[in-house]
């Protein structure tokens, strides 16, 4: 599953969602301001562990690159 | 390569599981609570031990520690979740189980102390003498120190006499009511008074007045 954006935005659009939600729903909406945070929160981690997949992954090709085997292209 | 790191001090960078490159808020969000994390989840446990530590409680500390208990929840309960989903992010939960487990197992902490109101059992028992000194100090026709100022450790508004019983009224107790603490040690007080009494222990009762 890919999800878009970058971690912080789904967290900085949760906080907003939330803060601007509280406004036209007032106290009934107690029960969305739980899930919205959570949720962004999930998705944030998502692609907190896919971000860090990659960079482990981009490491890994690079330290093969540059080992004995396959020396660097000039 | 991860598993012969060496053990590094609390919320380092170091013990993050991820590689170089990876910005800080996702080496937050994949790695276990922090010192942060865990600091912020202690000071709600204890502001929601304050709020309760007194009759009728302290409502802005409740109300601002329950938010607070809520914010960690909201942190921690998605990040172990997906961890435990994903399949790179388990072997992080098991090398730092403990600092996973330190958020819930305060939480516990906290709910068992608030379900036996053991704050205010403590606090009480540790203010019982000095209130009882200032409340036999006012029968007894004496001038007391304590109005408005502390009684042990509960701060009073005001220390009012009916009769042989002194009540402790307690500041920023309560929400929509007064609430304080009533030495009677010789019959169950508020018989002809507005105010409502509740038995606490020995000659003590609790006491609320609406607004």
């Amino acid at each position: 599953m890919t999800l878009p954006g970058r971690p912080v935005d789904w967290i900085v659009g949760g906080v907003v969602l939330t803060l601007v939600l509280i406004y036209p729903l007032g106290g009934i909406g107690w029960p969305l301001y739980l899930f919205i945070m959570p949720l962004a929160m999930t998705a944030a981690t998502v692609l907190a562990y896919q971000e860090a997949a990659r960079a482990r992954a981009a490491g890994l090709s690079a330290r093969r690159e540059q080992s004995p085997s396959h020396p660097p292209q000039e | 390569m991860f598993g012969k790191a060496q053990e590094q001090p609390l919320d380092s960078p170091m013990t993050r599981y991820a590689g170089p490159g990876v910005r800080p808020l996702t080496r937050v969000l994949i790695g276990p609570p922090g010192l942060p994390l865990i600091s912020v989840t202690t000071l709600a446990g204890l502001l929601l031990l304050y709020g309760a530590s007194a009759p009728g409680g302290y409502f802005m500390t409740s109300i601002f520690g329950g938010l607070l208990a809520m914010g960690v929840a909201m942190v921690w309960a998605p990040r172990l979740l997906v961890g435990l989903v994903r399949a790179d992010g388990r072997p992080g939960l098991r090398r730092h189980w403990a600092r996973w487990v330190a958020i819930p197992l305060l939480g516990t902490v906290t709910a068992v102390l608030l379900t036996f109101d053991t704050s205010y059992a403590v606090r009480f028992a540790l203010s019982e003498k000095s209130m009882e000194a200032i409340a036999r100090e006012l029968v007894a026709g004496g001038k007391t120190s304590a109005d408005p100022g502390w009684a042990g450790l509960f701060q009073v508004s005001s220390v009012e006499r009916q009769g042989g019983a002194v009540t402790f009224v307690l500041e920023d107790t309560g929400f929509l009511a007064r609430y304080g603490l009533t030495w009677s040690p010789d019959r169950k007080p508020g018989v002809d008074s507005d105010a409502s009494y509740r038995h606490f222990t020995g000659p003590w009762y609790e006491w609320m007045e609406r607004f």
